[in-house]
């Protein structure tokens, strides 16, 4: 959709004229009494000046009302002009325009580095001084004689158009050669741009995941030092073990270095933190290994998962007690829903290039499975629970669910009880988490939305083609795009990383393990709780997120003029109004995205 | 809003709402539907010139209620819009819904 700018002539209140004048056309429509040597061409370019002038688009002053007979003459208009004194001798008012206009663009051509072919010569210089052409035929002439003066204007005009032309073999106008080099100019930057947004949204993606891969090795880390300590304090330690722990503690810490070696070479690139090939190589070897593990690890716990549901397979075509046998089949749906969400991310981190990727619901299950399944794990070591024997030979294909008819208990009052007072630990022990964040995230929101309208307005007035004169007319107090964007990138990471402590709130292993440890006191009944209760804690995050989309999208409004932001008003009330039910024409759309994302 | 359940299921979907009770989910939607269609018309608004502005006036002055000519109108105007609304529906999941997001 984006429109090829055009740089209009003139710049009037808001508006845009797209007219392309030549500037010996300018000359002459200033130049007083010089119609008896115009071309037939000039002619008529100035009778548009002319126009121009009287409609005030030129910025001119208009005659006085009592000169209201002689407005249709353009002539008079001009000799009582070419009468009046002039701030300096042949540079007239649109001559020094012209002339900041040139100033202007050789100024950004020096503040943006780029080499450029100069399209045309100062027309100041040239009248002044004959810069580009033959100095002494005007210095020769008196500027008091009128007939010199036609001469001179006639010469001047001369000298401009050889040597415009000289140096512009394609004949452009000024405006289309300040159009050309503004508009490469201009290209050349938006692809800039583009170019760093799209390595910005990989990097953070990149970023994420070296995060998780570290969380994952650190995870891992703590495991192994708690089974070091545990062996340590045994009454005899048995020496291979500890050194085999050991050593994988020395391997995760390798890991994390490198993952976190990377993770710098992404979110802080600079010289110091830059990886060598090597390092590239080893992170993403680490990176592999740690997705292997993380797919082997996932497989056994499925199979874990899977042997607990034959167990109850087994115990619910013996039982005859229908309250016992819908206890247990509640527990055979869960253990059905873990080993899909199990499989699922297992074959991801399998192949992370083909698979789709996990959305972080999926991300949040498999891990609070994984959590639960090794805290059973360990309760079992203890001797504190008996969990189901384990098969013989572990079976390499997915385990597929076995439906079994569903049937209703009635709760008890002690047993709602229970399910209120978890609820409401529940709650707590996340609700508290998500306040804290989403005042760090509404703390560095002003910033962030400041740097939005700041970026919008840079955007539109790069597209809007009249802004494009009027910062060559020097009216844009903005700062160079450079570093507006390098504010804006850095407030951005500052809010998006607040943002993130908010988003992994509910995939937060500190969190989720305190929550399953309430959870587990009332059994299969209180996972499925806490289940329900981090369905509802998704839903208040989607609420304060969308809300934040929404606060960001309004800030991108607000830079807009007012008349644009009453059309879009408008739009919205009528597409309320007709009751479409779905987002324009979105459904292909949405076909494709969920290939991907869903 | 919703009338035509199959594009909402999808949006859901691709939005993470699918787990959500209908209620919730419904609501949710039809925020995120406002929103993706107001960030659509800013973008628009950016990049029409002038002209394009002053005739999109026209046509919805002349509208009334009726929300298919503004919607002809853009859908000429702009000619790439499919691709613009998808790359506004990337953004605003970018930037709000990301628990959807792919994590690794």
């Amino acid at each position: 959709m984006p429109k090829k700018p055009t740089v209009p002539l003139v710049e009037t209140a808001g508006e845009q004229s797209p007219l392309q004048i030549d500037p010996s056309d300018i000359l002459s429509g200033i130049a007083g009494s010089y119609d008896k040597k115009v071309t037939t061409e000039s002619k008529k370019n100035r009778e548009v000046v002319l126009k121009m002038q009287k409609d005030g688009e030129m910025g001119e002053e208009k005659p006085p009302e009592d000169d209201a007979d002689e407005k249709g003459d353009g002539k008079e208009i001009i000799r009582k002009r070419a009468d009046k004194p002039k701030k300096e001798e042949g540079v007239s008012e649109q001559e020094e325009r012209l002339g900041r206009k040139q100033e202007k663009l050789e100024s950004r051509k020096g503040r943006g580095g780029e080499k450029r072919e100069a399209p045309i010569e100062n027309p100041s210089e040239i009248l002044s001084k004959g810069k580009a052409g033959d100095q002494t035929r005007i210095e020769k002439l008196s500027p008091k004689s009128v007939s010199n003066r036609q001469t001179a204007l006639a010469e001047m005009e001369k000298v401009i158009t050889e040597s415009y032309f000289k140096t512009n073999p394609k004949k452009q106008s000024f405006e289309e050669i300040l159009k050309d080099n503004l508009d490469a100019e201009i290209n050349a930057k938006v692809e800039e741009i583009d170019e760093e947004k799209k390595e910005g949204k990989d990097t953070v993606e990149k970023i994420d995941e070296l995060r998780d891969l570290r969380s994952y090795v650190e995870s891992y880390r703590k495991s192994i030092v708690e089974k070091l300590e545990n062996e340590n304090q045994t009454q005899r330690p048995n020496i291979d073990k500890i050194n085999e722990l050991e050593r994988r503690i020395a391997s995760a810490d390798y890991r994390i270095k490198m993952l976190n070696k990377a993770g710098l070479a992404f979110s802080k690139p600079n010289k110091e933190n830059s990886l060598t090939d090597e390092d590239w190589a080893e992170a993403k070897d680490v990176r592999d290994d740690v997705r292997k593990k993380i797919a082997s690890e996932l497989h056994e716990l499925l199979l874990f998962v899977d042997d607990h549901r034959n167990f109850l397979i087994d115990q619910i075509k013996k039982e005859t007690d229908k309250s016992k046998i819908s206890e247990i089949q509640r527990k055979i749906d869960l253990a059905e829903y873990r080993i899909k969400t199990l499989d699922r991310a297992r074959l991801y981190y399998l192949n992370p290039e083909t698979e789709k990727k996990l959305t972080i619901m999926e991300r949040m299950e498999a891990q609070s499975v994984r959590i639960e399944v090794l805290n059973r794990i360990k309760e079992e070591r203890k001797g504190n629970i008996v969990m189901a024997p384990k098969r013989a030979n572990q079976k390499q294909e997915i385990p597929q669910p076995i439906k079994v008819e569903k049937k209703e208990e009635a709760p008890t009052k002690e047993s709602l009880e229970k399910e209120v007072a978890l609820r409401a630990e529940i709650q707590k022990i996340f609700g508290e988490k998500i306040k804290e964040a989403s005042l760090m995230v509404s703390t560095s929101r002003p910033l962030y939305i400041q740097q939005i309208k700041t970026k919008t307005r840079h955007d539109h007035t790069q597209t809007n083609r009249s802004s494009l004169l009027s910062r060559l007319l020097g009216r844009s107090s903005e700062k160079k795009p450079s570093e507006n964007i390098a504010k804006y990138e850095e407030t951005k990471a500052d809010y998006e990383s607040n943002l993130n402590i908010l988003k992994n709130i509910l995939t937060d292993e500190k969190l989720i393990g305190e929550a399953l440890k309430k959870a587990s006191e009332l059994g299969d009944s209180g996972l499925q709780i806490l289940e329900e209760e981090k369905i509802k804690l998704q839903e208040i995050l989607q609420r304060i997120l969308i809300t934040e989309a929404g606060a960001i999208i309004d800030a991108v409004g607000e830079s807009l003029p007012e008349k644009d932001r009453k059309i879009v008003a408008s739009l919205e009330r009528l597409y309320k109004k007709s009751k479409r039910g779905s987002l324009l024409d979105l459904k292909p759309i949405i076909d494709i995205d969920t290939e991907n994302y869903a | 809003m919703p009338n035509n359940s199959s594009h909402l299921d999808l949006i859901a979907e691709a939005f993470g709402l699918s787990r959500l009770p209908k209620a919730v989910r419904d609501s949710l939607l039809e925020e995120i539907d406002a929103m993706v269609f107001r960030s659509v018309l800013f973008k628009i608004m950016i990049d029409f010139d002038a002209e394009d502005k002053n005739e999109l006036h026209d046509v919805l002055e002349s509208a009334g209620d009726d929300f298919s000519k503004p919607y002809a109108f853009l859908k000429e105007k702009v000619k790439n819009f499919d691709d613009l609304i998808k790359e506004e529906v990337e953004k605003v999941k970018k930037e709000s819904l990301s628990l959807t997001q792919s994590f690794a």
